[in-house]
């Protein structure tokens, strides 16, 4: 998905600006993504050409098959590249 | 490593965690030297902010020594002394590059769940939930910080940690707070809250120009705090009706702009007012309780500036949006962009304009943090701030 030319990176890159309309937005992800775009890949893809990186989380590098506390990894060749997202319900969370 | 770790509701634990490490290319670990404990932790604490894990390592307020760089962070060294700012920044997001470093578009690993619950994702942050990128926090030996490239400020070496630690956070949001008022010469600035932001905001009012400004709270150790140390003038609100207060020490007008450096967990001596919204808050009816807003939007003056800095997490029940809307009231708000005040701020402590370190009453070893959350939360032995020595 990452694999682009610089022209490319430039038009996706110009089309997720403030400057574009929602619509635009689509229709150019949709002619460059080669994957059905998902929300993920869409902010993964952003924070790549804006950052240079996916940021990850503390979270994340314990496992990405469950929720963890935001640590240091537990084990350190077990980094994360991915994160699966848990049920909303999460939200409300545990802090009671 | 020792870390500040929330284990659940009004427990924290310092327990030893796994160090840090690079996982970006832009990261940098600190050995932390200082950290404090915010107000805003105590929200954590009390419980009041969702998606909190046990195990979560704590901390927003942090400074330190840079021990490791990534590949990509080109104006840092190992050795350099930094503070970091609370909020995560890219610097290349449209918000970024406007100066609006707190609603960072990229720095937020969990903005799918942020926006679930306010819309948009504001930018990531350390050690306040996985709301906000479940990073670990500073209240640590050692810490990780993504993005040190940009949020990493570079500071000297003739200054203390208790001088320009918090740069990093409460000394911007309390400026932001009042350079939001738009103070113009003569005006009077009313803040509800003397905790370090509302003492913070106040001085930074006095910085900016405002010939008077009233703090209102219910401590008088704090109010002692804000009219030793800014100039204040003050008010009890649980010896006087706070609105009929500020009518009279302003003519009827009301002040010119309203500070709320309470937020959330707001108290009130309206005994019945306090109960129904607490009452709220535990059944999930409303998210904040609002006490201290509500009473700044009718307290002031009409075309006047409603600054809201204190922190709110979802939504409020009662909001007196007729008061807003009909007196031409100006809402001004957002968690502070820290990134773009520490020079000028950093400057106003190298003149000696402000000494920061006014706000600190407590100073204690990182392994005493649960002993500094309780004196905080309870506000004993006149708890203003705690500065947690790391290493």
């Amino acid at each position: 998905m990452f694999d682009r030319t610089p022209d490319e990176r430039e038009r996706v890159r110009c089309a997720m600006t403030i400057d574009r309309s929602p619509e635009d937005v689509a229709t150019l992800w949709r002619r460059y993504a080669q994957d059905a775009p998902g929300d993920d890949e869409l902010f993964a893809f952003k924070q790549i050409l804006e950052t240079g990186d996916i940021v990850l989380s503390d979270a994340w590098v314990n496992g990405a098959s469950s929720r963890h506390p935001a640590q240091p990894d537990a084990q350190a060749s077990q980094a994360a590249t991915a994160h699966s997202r848990t049920d909303t319900s999460e939200i409300g969370g545990s802090a009671a | 490593m020792k870390a500040a770790c929330w284990m659940g509701k009004k427990h924290v634990e310092v327990v030893d965690v796994p160090e840090p490490r690079i996982l970006n290319k832009r990261d940098a670990i600190l050995r932390v030297t200082s950290c404090a404990i915010c107000g805003s932790d105590l929200h954590l604490y009390n419980g009041f902010m969702p998606t909190m894990e046990k195990g979560d390592v704590l901390g927003h307020e942090f400074m330190g020594e840079v021990m490791e760089v990534g590949p990509d962070v080109k104006n840092l060294k190992v050795g350099d002394r930094v503070v970091v700012p609370f909020t995560i920044a890219c610097g290349n997001c449209a918000a970024c590059k406007a100066g609006m470093t707190s609603i960072c578009e990229n720095s937020n690993p969990n903005a799918w769940l942020a926006e679930k619950m306010l819309g948009h994702s504001a930018s990531g942050a350390f050690g306040y939930s996985h709301l906000t990128g479940g990073f670990a926090g500073g209240q640590a030996e050692f810490v990780r910080v993504p993005f040190a490239d940009v949020g990493a400020f570079k500071v000297p070496n003739d200054l203390t940690d208790e001088q320009v630690l918090f740069l990093g956070d409460i000394f911007p949001t309390g400026y932001m707070g009042a350079e939001m008022c738009d103070i113009k010469p003569g005006d009077v600035i009313a803040v509800w809250g003397a905790g370090p932001v509302g003492l913070f905001a106040a001085a930074s009012a006095k910085l900016l120009g405002a010939e008077r400004v009233i703090v209102i709270d219910r401590l008088p150790y704090r109010l002692e705090m804000a009219r030793a140390n800014v100039g204040a003038e003050t008010i009890n609100y649980e010896e006087v009706d706070v609105h009929e207060a500020l009518m009279e020490m302003t003519a009827g007008r009301g002040p010119d702009s309203a500070i709320d450096a309470v937020g959330m967990e707001a108290h009130s001596a309206n005994h019945l007012l306090y109960a129904m919204d607490r009452a709220k808050q535990a059944i999930n009816m409303q998210f904040d309780r609002p006490l201290a807003l509500r009473e700044a939007i009718l307290a002031c003056k009409n075309g006047g500036t409603v600054s809201v800095i204190g922190v709110y997490g979802g939504f409020i029940d009662q909001f007196p949006m007729g008061a807003l809307m009909n007196r031409s009231l100006r809402i001004m708000t957002g968690q502070c962009h820290v990134h773009r005040y520490m020079q000028p701020l950093l400057e106003h402590i190298m003149a000696g304009r402000i000494d920061p370190t006014f706000v600190i009453t407590h100073r204690m070893p990182l392994s005493d943090a649960p002993k500094g959350y309780d004196m905080f939360v309870r506000k004993q032995d006149n708890c203003e701030k705690v500065v947690l020595k790391a290493s």
